[in-house]
């Protein structure tokens, strides 16, 4: 296994970071988090090297990321589509909006295009009924989604 | 116990009253009264968990009622416990209806089978037509590793393997995945389990899903008949089940039983898998007679016949001091007993020694010290409820596992200190508030010691006037300490003042300590000044601080305590009454130069094993007729006239002492393989052979023999109870052992610039447990370490052949880099016999220097 190394500028990000808890173990999602975000992807590596700053065991780092849905073992697009399927989208016609975004991005829901652009996921709830229905790409939340406002987004993004 | 004192609470269960102490949860207090709870994530040596959920009892305290799960909630005083009352019950089953949804019934096949808790749990809450229907996981079973086997399908996600790796063992090998309805366990990353394979996980899963791949016989362990014996590798002398099918052993396994052994249902990868030494094609099979160069089988009587007239013509033509034999560490003491009296009674010769006093005479003295100075050291079980353990020079995950494992349980839960003294940065986790490492530079054991106890009298942490009172040479060892004041020390080990200060600080206090000593101070060449400046530094606790203190001698193998113990020494008679008999000269040197004119070596490697292979080898080759038995071809059996196949430890009846000094029984769980005989029957017939046999000879006959040879031993046997021995009261003054002015560690020369350090590896002891198939799987090869900076400097890295050369002697071996060996040194473990690692000392006691240079 190859080690994995950190840049300088988030070695200094993990100092502040880890900075902000009494116990290091808790600074376990924040890192997890910079990885993903900076990788697209947690790898192995990753995780050991995370493991060494907070003196645990890989396998307790694993169990964690393993845990949470948002964490990702194989390495997304650079854009990531949460397509909210709970009952208030779904109510308001998700599920053809969900398959529309697949035609076109021309990939099935949990795939990621070839150009690794874009990554389509399903989410339980993305808590924002009021716009259902909605998606979330990246930190950004897009309500009241029709076809025609989908393919817009789409195309807005580089 | 510990120094801690917990409340006594009254409490009722059931309407029985009893008596607790503070702290404890009801589920262990039901568990101890016989009150049966359904329950499946609880291990009492585990903090408490709740995940399965099925251990509901109601409680009522000042009249309010609660329903509480008993596996976390503690007693409090006046507690009424109900147990299965209607209400829990509709609780219980409720949790245990939902794991068997998932659980495959293929019980038929199941390793757990007819003792599975699951199993008992359903039977118990009588869950016999369950609601649902079964939904199997169907995930394929994981084999990745050579030893553990997951079968998933079969888990119920009660964490106890994740938490036994991690609580008992330290090694946080295993965790969760995932969640929900594809939670699972697993390593990081799923890579194949390595880890320290002591197989903890699979006692303690409640279900089949983690099985011993090891084992002969899959399925229905019920099935199997159990024989609890004592472990034959390490002298922490586990207490092992070993299971047999049809007259074989198929496999061992732990048994968590209260009171059974020292170790608590604890195993290492050694105990546990290395049963591959029993049933094995490489075993001898018939006697061998060494004719002309080759060896030939002959029949028992012929090889009996024979050493018998060899024996009685030697003392004959020599007299009885010609004949000479080396008692084995791995003999049970009745076999000892008899080979010593053998020698002794019927022989007439004193020349009797086992290989670790023949190194280290000084181990014995170190022990009958300690019983002088009133250290009588506490049983070996209590260590769990130390407040502080000094960890002197051992590399406990390697050398004395289970011994870790009680460790941890102590800082878990008695919140044991925990000081570690070693000259590399030996791999210990625990839970321990306080850990204090001092890694001190290779050699310098005798100024960490030492340096600890003038802290000690310097900063005041004793009471020095009380220590002065009680022992006359008080002012001698305040004088014999001067030279190591805070500047020298750090000069000579490497280590800052305030860390030994903060080790003496913890050491000093009103404690239960426990120091364990490793064999490596043996290496140093000062092992007898290092064991006197640790008696002194107990000495000073003992009588000028409150608590107690305990220490053991270092012991290797699972009867080196019971070896001394039983006389096979010059010194001394069985129960160390003191020996009238020739003392003789070094042993091996009397073979060399033919004083010893007949040896009889029981079950030993001196050629593989001892620290002067040089004297040894010669030694042999000069002694005119030389006797071993063993159970395998070693290099010494290589060098003999005769060698009698004998029985390990599975076919064969006794008793071993372990390194604190429980006896207890070795019983036999199969007829021995072959045409092997136990050594207690070849000793037996060989009496008979001389035409002299011995008055008494079967096994209790021999133990009460023992007893009045060794009043120590009164009341020990037949050791099914692992009862320590305790010695007399002495009535000797206590003394200080005062160390003559040291010539301190010199400096390494300039042609070899490292050390050698080299002991057991954490698979490996002895020379049987390379014919375990098991350990050899998990520990095929020998790998050397040292630390990257070296490796730099040498060019070399991980994976290289390197050649390390003495000089005397030199060896190839794989290297791997570690921050774990500090710089300056080189680690070798001593298992392979490829790599003959003693070879390289030149016969000079201390620290072996050598070159390490990159091999082709």
């Amino acid at each position: 296994m190859q080690e994995y190394k950190f840049t300088e500028e988030q070695e200094k990000e993990i100092s502040r970071i880890l900075a902000k808890y009494p116990v290091k173990t808790s600074a376990l999602l924040p890192l997890l988090t910079l990885v993903q975000r900076a990788d697209r992807v947690v790898s192995p590596e990753a995780m050991v090297a995370i493991s060494k700053k907070l003196d645990v065991s890989p396998a307790y780092v694993q169990s964690v990321m393993s845990f949470y849905t948002m964490y990702h073992t194989e390495k997304v697009g650079k854009y990531m589509i949460l397509f909210c399927i709970n009952i208030s989208c779904q109510l308001n016609g998700c599920d053809k909006l969900l398959e529309h975004t697949a035609r076109k991005l021309n990939i099935k829901v949990g795939e990621t295009t070839s150009d690794e652009k874009f990554t389509l996921h399903r989410e339980e709830c993305l808590a924002a009924c009021t716009e259902a229905p909605m998606m979330r790409v990246n930190d950004t939340y897009y309500g009241n989604l029709t076809e025609q406002r989908i393919d817009q987004i789409l195309e807005s993004l580089d | 116990m510990s120094t801690v004192e917990k409340k006594i609470l009254n409490v009722k269960i059931n309407g029985e009253e009893t008596t607790v102490p503070e702290g404890t949860v009801v589920l262990e207090v039901c568990k101890q009264n016989n009150v049966e709870v359904s329950n499946l994530c609880y291990n009492r040596k585990l903090k408490p968990f709740a995940a399965c959920r099925t251990c509901m009892v109601e409680t009522v305290v000042d009249g309010k009622k609660e329903l509480v799960y008993s596996c976390t909630h503690p007693v409090a005083e006046g507690m009424e416990i109900r147990t299965a009352t209607e209400e829990t019950d509709r609780y219980n089953k409720a949790c245990l209806e939902m794991l068997l949804v998932e659980h495959p019934l293929d019980c038929p096949i199941c390793d757990k089978s007819g003792v599975c808790p699951l199993q008992d749990n359903t039977d118990l809450l009588q869950l016999y037509d369950g609601r649902f229907e079964t939904q199997r996981r169907n995930e394929p079973s994981i084999k990745t590793n050579p030893i553990i086997e997951f079968y998933l399908n079969r888990c119920i996600m009660c964490g106890l393997c994740v938490r036994a790796c991690d609580e008992i063992q330290g090694a946080k090998a295993l965790d969760f995945h995932k969640r929900g309805m594809s939670v699972g366990i697993g390593t990081a990353n799923d890579e194949p389990l390595d880890c320290e394979f002591c197989g903890q996980c699979i006692t303690v899963c409640p279900t089949g899903a983690l099985m011993d791949m090891t084992s002969g016989a899959r399925g229905l362990a019920a099935m199997f008949t159990e024989t609890h014996s004592t472990c034959n590798f390490c002298s922490w002398g586990c207490t092992v089940k070993l299971e047999t099918k049809k007259g074989e052993v198929i496999r061992i396994e732990a048994d968590e039983n209260y009171n059974v052994g020292i170790n608590e249902g604890n195993l290492c990868a050694k105990g546990r898998f290395g049963h591959g030494i029993i049933h094995n094609e490489q075993r001898i099979e018939n006697p061998l007679m060494n004719v002309g160069g080759d060896f030939q089988e002959v029949t028992w009587d012929e090889a009996l016949n024979t050493i018998a007239d060899r024996m009685q013509a030697t003392v004959n033509r020599s007299g009885p001091d010609s004949l000479a034999a080396i008692g084995s560490e791995k003999l049970t003491n009745e076999e000892n007993y008899l080979l010593q009296k053998l020698f002794r009674e019927t022989l007439g010769s004193n020349q009797l020694n086992n290989l670790a006093n023949i190194r280290a005479p000084y181990l014995n003295q170190f022990m009958l010290n300690c019983f002088d100075n009133g250290i009588s050291s506490k049983p070996i079980t209590q260590l769990q409820e130390a407040d502080v353990v000094l960890v002197f020079n051992s590399d406990l995950p390697s050398e004395y596992p289970v011994g870790g494992n009680s460790v941890r349980f102590g800082t878990v839960f008695n919140n044991t200190d925990i000081l570690i003294a070693n000259p590399r940065r030996v791999v210990f986790d625990s839970e321990a508030k306080v850990d204090v490492r001092m890694t001190f530079k290779h050699g310098s054991d005798l100024a960490v010691a030492s340096r600890l106890a003038k802290i000690m009298i310097d900063n005041g942490l004793i009471d020095a006037s009380k220590a002065k009172s009680s022992i006359a040479n008080f002012d001698e060892l305040v004088q014999s300490l001067s030279s190591y004041t805070a500047d020298n020390t750090e000069k000579l080990t490497g280590l800052p003042d305030d860390v030994l200060t903060r080790a003496a600080e913890r050491f000093a206090r009103d404690a239960d300590r426990f120091v364990l000593v490793g064999n490596d101070i043996l290496d140093t060449g000062q092992g007898e000044e290092i064991l006197n400046a640790l008696l002194n530094l107990c000495t000073l606790v003992n009588f000028g601080s409150t608590g107690s203190v305990s220490i053991y001698p270092p012991r290797e193998h699972c009867n080196s305590q019971g070896v001394n113990d039983m006389g096979l020494e010059p010194e001394f008679l069985p129960g160390y009454q003191p020996s009238k008999g020739e003392k003789g000269r070094d042993f091996f040197e009397n073979c060399k130069d033919g004083t010893t004119k007949f040896l009889y070596i029981a079950g030993e490697d001196p050629v593989g094993s001892f620290y002067r292979p040089q004297l040894v080898t010669e030694a042999l080759r000069t002694v005119p007729f030389l006797i071993v038995t063993d159970v395998y071809m070693t290099e010494t059996a290589k060098m003999a006239d005769l060698i009698l196949p004998s029985s390990t430890y599975a076919e064969k009846d006794g008793t071993y002492t372990n390194m604190s000094r429980h006896v207890q029984a070795v019983t036999s769980a199969i007829l021995p393989q072959g045409t092997s005989k136990p050594d207690f029957d070849i000793l037996i017939e060989l009496a008979e052979a001389l035409g002299k046999p011995f008055q008494k000879s079967t096994l209790p006959e021999i133990q009460q023999e023992i007893e009045e040879a060794a009043p120590v031993y009164k009341g020990t046997f037949p050791g099914k109870d692992s009862k320590q021995w305790v010695p007399p009261k002495s009535d000797k003054k206590p003394e200080f052992k005062i160390n003559p002015a040291s010539n301190d560690a010199e400096a390494a020369q300039e042609s070899f610039p490292f050390t050698l350090q080299t002991n057991n590896h954490m698979f490996h002891i002895g020379s049987y447990s390379q014919h375990a198939k098991a350990l050899v799987d998990i520990g095929p090869e020998c790998i050397a370490e040292i630390h990257p900076e070296d490796a730099k400097g040498l060019g070399v890295a991980s994976g290289d052949q390197v050649v390390i050369e003495s000089s005397s002697s030199k060896v190839q071996v794989k290297i791997k880099t570690t921050r774990v060996t500090s710089q300056g040194m080189v680690y070798v473990p001593k298992n392979w016999p490829e790599v003959p690692v003693n070879n390289l000392r030149n016969g000079e006691e201390g620290l072996v220097q050598v070159k390490v240079s990159k091999s082709g």
